[in-house]
């Protein structure tokens, strides 16, 4: 364990056991957060990356998910073996999540005031009126304005851009070492996607926390993050900094990725580049590279074996044989 | 586009439109309260096999103008033609066949497909309604499955046997079943996966190649409307703010709106960050929108009049035009934004 890495994630392994058959959502996971940093967690939907958070958090939907294997090392103690009882000590305190939807994150029968109190008071006792001024505390750290006005409120009166706020609000009210935000402003409008990401940065700068940022939006991903890891199909097939991997893709899936999304600079028209085929089904993994069946440059090596981990770059890597694997 | 559809008639005319709807207090002795004005005079023209981008945040009339276009509500004043012909109006037959001429394709193709019913049978119901034979519709469903790139044989599937993106291209076939001249497509892409984003683009960019069919292209995603339209609209709170050629609305955008719009797309190169510009505070409720200019209580270049008087939208430089009253004409000259700020403005 280094002493700079707040989370340490290595060869996780959650599967979904249904009567069709194993749904390998999750793969064999590894990567480290560093303290301070926003790490970018980019894929499509269905490539694992909210129950790559789910798993780290343990709150894995009840019945047919299930962790098979592997570590979550949060600050060099892998909190995977820790009881149920402990972890919810662990939740809020150290590690905390933002999820996508903050219509359902929040309680619609509870004041704001009353939501963020309770949060509140699972980290310190104090008495009503001390509580109660630390959440106007807490809604003024998240630019809420009239916070004394909102605290009373119920999340039906709020805006989205507003709820999303108070949910983030209540997930720092623990300082938490590692903040994990799933798709955090994808139900926003893009003005208001803006402001939120601003406000996360400026909390993130206040409170020196770490946060995994899960999105499929690789705008987003310029301008929060400092290193991004690129999932496809249950596992992590590229990882670096963040100018690395727009500048030089690696993976062959990143660089389609990349050049598919249609800029705001250049000519106007013309044909995007597609990735023909879709991912395979996590039920019926291939013995090889997963994204063999949609590359461009697939080889006979790719569909026999699954590619090593090659060093491309200062903290840089990828999994793919092209690379200089033996 | 090319010359020809610059010179040739509007397929379809809308005209000062406006759609309020009155909320009330009560069940019983229900009362008016007021109006939500969803759409408050809205005039834009398409060409055939033009694609008009229409953008704007939640709320801002782009959905409410689309299902006017649609003939699924009635405006409350104004016109949209088709072809020279009001649609409101139409009945009978004449609907029927307006039907079959404005075709739409929506957001989420999970919810947009029948379940119970096979793919084939979905892309034939627009035939069968308009009394096609058997034979002709079996023939015309293989050539519209083979049109947007699918197999004949999953004419026989049900919807959940296929992707999203196939989903949405099933979708697409039915729209195109009756030969519209006029697709409305309500965010096509945005709930697709990013990289099947890009084959649905080339798809609709070929068939209204083929086809010479027009879009409607709802959508918030700046990127996605500069690749695919020919004129973009962008609307806030029921009025349209800005209207050009999507190549000159592009490289020069004009009203304060537009250009907060343009800064808060996260552009996929963190190399290409420019200044941004961060609007304070929310979209207002429509229910009481702002006086004046209705982006004036978030506009970083308010000033004193905007609060007070309504701007026009107006021609700023050829087939560009803005409703700001940056723009307004000041000596015989035109304010430029940078400028602007400084522009010292005669009392109205």
């Amino acid at each position: 364990m280094s002493n700079e890495n707040v989370l340490e994630v290595r060869d996780l392994v959650t599967y979904f056991f249904l009567r069709r058959g194993v749904v390998k959502a999750v793969d064999g996971v590894s990567f480290d957060l560093k303290r301070g940093e926003v790490l970018g967690l980019v894929g499509e939907s269905g490539c694992g990356k909210s129950l790559t958070a789910l798993s780290i958090m343990r709150l894995l939907p009840k019945g047919s998910a299930r962790t098979l294997r592997g570590e979550v090392r949060l600050g060099g103690e892998n909190i995977l073996t820790r009881s149920p009882r402990e972890m919810r000590e662990i939740r809020g305190r150290r590690i905390s999540m933002i999820l996508q939807d903050p219509q359902t994150s929040l309680n619609p029968v509870f004041s704001v005031g009353e939501q963020l109190r309770e949060a509140i008071f699972r980290r310190r006792q104090g008495t009503k009126a001390e509580v109660m001024q630390e959440a106007v505390g807490a809604l003024r750290r998240v630019e809420i304005a009239a916070p004394d006005q909102r605290i009373g409120q119920f999340p039906h009166q709020l805006s989205g851009g507003m709820k999303q706020r108070v949910v983030g609000a209540i997930a720092i009210s623990g300082q938490p070492e590692v903040l994990i935000a799933d798709e955090p402003t994808t139900a926003l409008d893009v003005t208001i996607q803006l402001q939120y990401l601003k406000l996360l940065k400026r909390l993130q700068a206040e409170t020196g926390m770490a946060i995994l940022f899960i999105t499929h939006d690789f705008g987003v991903v310029a301008r929060m993050c400092n290193r991004v890891a690129v999932m496809y199909a249950g596992r992590i097939v590229e990882c670096g900094p963040v100018a690395e991997i727009f500048e030089h893709p690696s993976h062959p899936y990143t660089q389609a990725l990349i050049a598919s999304v249609p800029g705001m600079s250049g000519t106007v028209g013309g044909r995007l580049t597609t990735i023909d085929g879709q991912p395979p089904s996590l039920m019926d993994l291939p013995a090889g590279c997963r994204f063999a069946a949609r590359c461009g440059h697939v080889e006979a090596r790719c569909r026999d074996a699954y590619p090593p981990t090659v060093t491309v770059g200062a903290e840089h890597k990828a999994d793919c044989w092209r690379l200089g694997g033996q | 586009m090319t010359p020809e559809q610059a010179s040739a008639e509007p397929l379809l005319r809308v005209e000062n439109v406006r759609k309020y709807y009155p909320f009330g207090k009560g069940i019983l002795l229900a009362r008016t309260l007021g109006q939500i004005k969803a759409v408050d005079g809205v005039s834009f023209s398409i060409r055939p096999g033009e694609t008009l981008g229409l953008v704007g945040e939640s709320g801002c009339g782009k959905t409410t103008t689309s299902r006017l276009i649609l003939n699924l509500e009635t405006p409350t004043a104004g016109e949209v033609l088709l072809e020279g012909q009001p649609i409101h109006n139409l009945k009978g037959e004449a609907l029927s066949a307006f039907r079959g001429k404005v075709q739409a394709v929506f957001q989420d193709p999970w919810s947009s497909l029948n379940p119970r019913m096979t793919v084939g049978r979905t892309i034939a119901e627009s035939l069968i309604v308009a009394g096609w034979d058997r034979s002709r519709i079996a023939a015309r469903v293989e050539e519209l499955l083979d049109q947007v790139r699918l197999e004949p044989a999953h004419a026989q599937l049900y919807p959940h046997e296929f992707s999203g993106g196939q989903r949405q291209r099933v979708a697409l076939a039915a729209a195109l079943a009756s030969r519209p001249r006029l697709i409305v497509l309500d965010e096509p892409i945005s709930a697709l996966d990013v990289s099947i984003r890009a084959q649905m683009m080339n798809l609709l960019k070929d068939i209204q190649a083929q086809d010479n069919v027009a879009y409607l292209l709802v959508a918030h995603d700046l990127a996605t409307v500069r690749h695919m339209a020919d004129q973009t609209v962008v609307m806030y709170l029921g009025k349209v703010v800005e209207h050009a050629p999507t190549h000159l609305l592009f490289d020069d955008v004009r009203h304060p709106y537009t250009q907060a719009l343009f800064s808060a797309v996260l552009l996929a190169r963190p190399d290409q960050l420019e200044e941004e510009i961060v609007l304070a505070g929310e979209i207002p409720s429509p229910l009481s929108p702002p006086s004046g200019c209705r982006f004036h209580t978030r506009c970083p270049l308010a000033m004193p009049h905007c609060s007070s008087t309504e701007p026009p939208l107006r021609e700023v430089s050829p087939g560009h035009r803005v409703a700001c009253h940056l723009y307004e004409i000041d000596n015989g000259s035109v304010a430029t934004a940078g400028a602007a700020t400084s522009v010292e403005l005669k009392p109205d």
